[in-house]
């Protein structure tokens, strides 16, 4: 079998990290409470603990100094986002730290070895082996080898009571993945066709608890819960009892890679905090060779009133927060937080979001009713939909000016922006909205002068808005006084998410709001830019069809043709090539407009103790870009005053 | 006396069965179920969920079977187990959540009872001895504020002030370094300082409505001929004063002990979600909108326990207290 070296230049650089590593291997140094457990004879020696060859991480700015607690916040028990992009980013491979004066060839930041050391990937991108660390060990000691990754694949990816459903990153031309063990440090991932967009998917962080991957469970621990090691475990609550067990946020039982581990889980105690605490067998060193983390401890409250959140930050009471930690730096708190700074004792940093836009309308194009239908799927009734909204002055009222009046498009550092893109039908203009919907033959109009449709029926349709952003209600009702001076009749519906998700689910919706986000997004989940699922607001049943989902309807041959492109996208490995075929599908999102965009946000912030150091001043925000897990928490640590 | 506790355990009975089953529609009704709850917050943070994953998922938690079956497995292991199932959102057992949580609400219950009845007890009295007067129209005054005031707002205000001027103790039963600490006299005081903010919050609306109970009830009683006799007899004024009327005014203060417990358990909730408190009603919200519903369940499930044996309670007292009562 023959293998070609992975072309990412990135992985030669960690390369040479490692070899100079090796060098520094006899001279670790490690944590002072750790040191204390080794004297007394409860730990092995550092040495002993790291791996052969560990990863070294440098820091942002200098080595750091030990000790301290981390003090965070999640909104909810079910917000596993928030621990996982911030303790638990350790994925076979992650993305790269990235800076606004990184070099970026591809769509979504370039991604290195993380906890495999190295990976080998054949030509056309359907066979990867993943090389292991030797003497790699999970957080009780235990090694962590190709059986761990042999366990998931043969008894738990592939258990079917388990997981019943494959993720969609390890199924290629509907054949499963399949994993074969090389020897105890090698493992290779066998798919039914190219898997070109692989290491990207597995850099990306893990939001739900169950994730199904392939470094997650460590057998020595699992296996005694599972019905093929144990007869006992065998019960019929089984599959949730070792889901549970092998939930990494709420058993603090469970071994794991982490720089720092569950000691008290979600729900435990009193319910009102996680913590975590140093993992004493963490895989990294800083460039001193000091094993990393530098935090003794992470302590996450987790807080479900955003009032209360807010209040508590601006008091100092979190040393790192922005809208995607904690939820609530938005535009409204800005003051609030700034008025703030010494008293709370942190300082801001820019946050440069994935959100292609904070608000966009679509109208659904697979309405049920073919009246409606064939007016929401002409072109010309959404331009001229979309030229009536006043842009500049939504953005000025009700995002306080921080925004910019776009369409639904790539942020301008994609290379998937395009200018013509963002700017079409924004210029507002209600003359000429009248002419176009003239035009259509919308000529009639009721005594109070709504345009009647073409089975006479008043043009009036309802807009679901989700309670969850106040801004989308408050433009909404701005939206609706221009639409009325263009003869359409706009009423508002808000609801809760489930039950607009609901609506939308079953196609009984004719209009929706929602934000769209872009970058890494869009290339994993480009529902934005062509139906690609049933949460496409402006096409559900074709999404369906995409999917494979309940109500599925053939799609137009534009949104064919786009799942066409994206089907050669994942089937790719090489970045360019996949570019370019972005680049073609983008293309026809633009000529297609799918959906009215309001307006796409300028860069967000968030506040972090003004003590933590080896923190970027920048960071970019997703959620399949690992934020801020791609910083390297584990090399934060605060600086003395 | 046993035959009417024996009747009315038989009615609790009857009353806590009837209450499971409209429990369990209730929670129901709403859209969706759990799973699609999780998509839809999962959704909100750009993530979005295979339909074949989601469709798992329901299989896994049971959210497929009809209604009936869904009830019945629920009730049957709450009888005949003490299991009050899993949470989905948590995934832990109900009861480990119900207890850890129910500690603190009655300690906080119990405070707030005190806080109200030291306040409205001696104003209920004042007031209605020196009706009319300046006293009388000012305590009344504050007590209708505090009624008036919503608690939530009241709270908000409340934690800006402590916040403002004060730097600390924002939200929470502890501060941070006591949040996981072993029980200590610092701790305490801790817990203590904690707990000002909430009581007031929860026992100012709770005063007016006792002061004004009371004293319309003193009122009665204090121009009635027994009152007249003894001051004739020349008892001191207070001892006159506590040993009869105010005994008797006390009616109220006894039958609403009762609904204390459930109040303060769901009633709380918004003021416990806005000074984020461990306790059990934001516990009880954050269910109903992730349609956690054995959580849910059987959380309504022991407020409605709590209710019935509060009440069968508070007619107990209240027959040891009125001699008027009679139960036949």
């Amino acid at each position: 079998m023959h293998f070609t070296r992975s072309v990412l230049p990135v992985l030669t650089l960690t390369a040479l990290l490692m070899s100079s590593a090796a060098a520094l291997a006899q001279d670790y140094g490690e944590a002072p409470m750790l040191a204390e457990r080794v004297a007394s004879g409860d730990l092995p020696p550092v040495e002993e603990r790291l791996p052969a060859n560990p990863m070294v991480v440098t820091p942002f700015e200098n080595v750091g100094q030990y000790g301290g607690t981390w003090r965070m916040v999640m909104n909810a028990p079910s917000d596993i986002g928030t621990l996982a992009r911030t303790i638990g980013y350790e994925n076979l491979v992650r993305s790269i730290t990235w800076q606004p004066d990184t070099d970026q060839e591809d769509i979504v930041p370039d991604v290195i070895m993380n906890v495999a050391e190295d990976v080998e990937i054949n030509d056309d991108g359907s066979e990867y082996v993943f090389h292991l660390r030797e003497g790699h060990k999970w957080s009780d000691g235990e090694p962590f080898t190709a059986d761990d990754v042999m366990f998931w694949y043969e008894n738990v990816y592939s258990n079917t009571s388990l997981f019943p459903a494959k993720p969609t990153w390890s199924v290629r031309n509907d054949t499963p993945l399949v994993v074969e063990k090389v020897d105890d440090t090698t493992v290779k991932f066998i798919f039914g066709g190219p898997n070109g967009l692989l290491l990207q998917y597995m850099a990306t962080p893990a939001n739900d608890a169950e994730q199904n991957q392939p470094f997650a469970y460590p057998k020595h621990y699992l296996s005694q819960f599972h019905p093929d090691f144990n007869k006992d475990a065998a019960g019929s609550t089984w599959v949730q009892d070792f889901h549970a067990k092998a939930d990494m946020w709420r058993n603090p039982e469970m071994p794991r890679l982490h720089p720092w581990i569950i000691t008290q889980g979600i729900g435990q105690g009193s319910g009102a905090q996680v913590i975590a605490e140093r993992n004493p067998y963490y895989f990294k060193v800083d460039t001193e060779g000091n094993q990393l983390p530098y935090f003794d401890r992470v302590t996450v409250d987790i807080i479900t009133d955003p009032q209360v959140t807010t209040l508590k930050a601006a008091n100092g009471d979190f040393d790192m927060l922005d809208s995607y930690v904690g939820f609530v730096a938005t535009p409204e708190n800005r003051g609030t937080f700034f008025d703030n700074q010494e008293k709370g004792r942190y300082e801001f940093y820019e946050v440069l979001p994935n959100r292609a836009n904070l608000m966009i309308i679509s109208l659904n194009m697979t309405h049920k009713d073919p009246v409606i239908r064939e007016l929401f799927t002409n072109k010309t009734f959404r331009e001229a939909l979309s030229v009536a909204v006043n842009r500049e002055e939504v953005i000025e009222l009700v995002w306080l000016g921080q925004g910019l009046p776009y369409q639904t498009v790539e942020r301008p550092e994609s290379p998937l922006f395009d200018e013509e893109m963002a700017t079409q039908f924004t210029d507002f203009d209600i003359v000429k909205a009248n002419e176009l919907l003239d035009g259509m033959g919308l000529t009639e109009k009721d005594g109070n002068g709504i345009r009647l449709m073409s089975d006479g029926r008043p043009l009036q349709f309802t807009i679901d808005i989700s309670v969850i952003r106040q801004p989308w209600i408050d433009s909404a009702e701005l939206i609706k006084g221009y639409w009325r001076q263009i003869g359409v009749d706009l009423l508002i519906n808000t609801s809760d998410t489930t039950a607009l998700n609901q609506r939308v689910e079953s196609n009984d919706h004719d209009a929706a709001v929602w934000s769209a986000s872009g970058g890494a997004d869009s290339l994993f989940d480009p529902k934005y830019y062509f139906p690609s699922s049933w949460a496409a607001f402006y096409a559900t049943t074709w999404g369906q069809w995409f999917t494979n989902d309940q109500n599925p309807e053939e799609p137009s041959d534009a949104a064919k043709r786009q799942m066409e492109l994206y089907q050669q996208v994942f089937a790719t490995i090489d970045a360019p090539t996949r570019l370019s075929l972005m680049q073609e599908l983008m293309a026809i999102a633009k000529d297609e407009f799918y959906t009215i965009g309001v307006m796409q946000p300028i860069s967000d912030y968030g506040i972090v103790n003004r003590l933590m150091a080896n923190f970027p001043g920048v960071l970019l925000a997703s959620s399949e870009y690992a934020h801020p897990g791609a910083a390297n928490p584990e090399q934060f640590y605060y600086a003395s005053e | 006396m046993a035959a009417f506790i024996t009747r009315r355990f038989f009615y609790m009975l009857v009353t806590v069965a009837a209450i499971s089953v409209m429990t369990f529609i209730i929670i129901q009704l709403p859209p969706g179920d759990y799973v699609t709850a999780m998509v839809a917050q999962l959704n909100l943070q750009g993530t979005t969920v295979d339909p074949a994953e989601m469709a798992a998922l329901r299989a896994r938690y049971g959210l497929d079977d009809p209604l009936h079956v869904q009830y019945w497995k629920w009730i049957s292991n709450i009888v005949f187990a003490g299991d009050f199932g899993y949470s989905l959102e948590w995934r832990r057992p109900v009861a480990d959540l119900l207890w850890n949580r129910l500690g603190l609400t009655f300690l906080l219950a119990l405070v707030t009872l005190l806080f109200i009845w030291a306040i409205s007890l001696p104003i209920g009295i004042y007031t209605a001895v020196r009706k009319n007067t300046v006293g009388d129209y000012l305590a009344t005054l504050i007590g209708v504020l505090g009624l008036a005031i919503p608690n939530f707002l009241f709270a908000l205000v409340l934690m800006y002030i402590s916040f403002r001027y004060f730097g600390t103790g924002i939200g929470g039963l502890y501060s941070p370094e006591y949040e996981n600490a072993a029980w200590s006299w610092g701790k305490l005081i801790n817990l203590g300082q904690h707990l000002i903010i909430p009581t007031i919050v929860l026992g100012t609306s709770g005063t007016a409505a006792l002061i004004r109970i009371l004293r319309a009830n003193l009122l009665d009683e204090l121009s009635k001929p027994y009152v007249t006799t003894a001051r004739a007899y020349g008892l001191s004024e207070n001892r006159l004063l506590l040993k009869y009327p105010v005994r008797i005014a006390l009616n109220p203060f006894i039958s609403t002990v009762g609904w204390v417990l459930p109040t303060l358990v769901s009633g709380a909730t918004i003021t416990a979600v806005v000074l984020n408190l461990p306790m059990t009603g934001p516990l009880l919200l954050q269910a109903l909108i992730s349609q956690d519903m054995y959580l849910a369940g059987s959380f309504i499930l022991m407020l409605s326990v709590l209710t019935v044996i509060g009440t069968l309670l508070s007619d107990l007292l209240l027959a040891w207290l009125d001699p008027r009562i009679r139960y036949t």
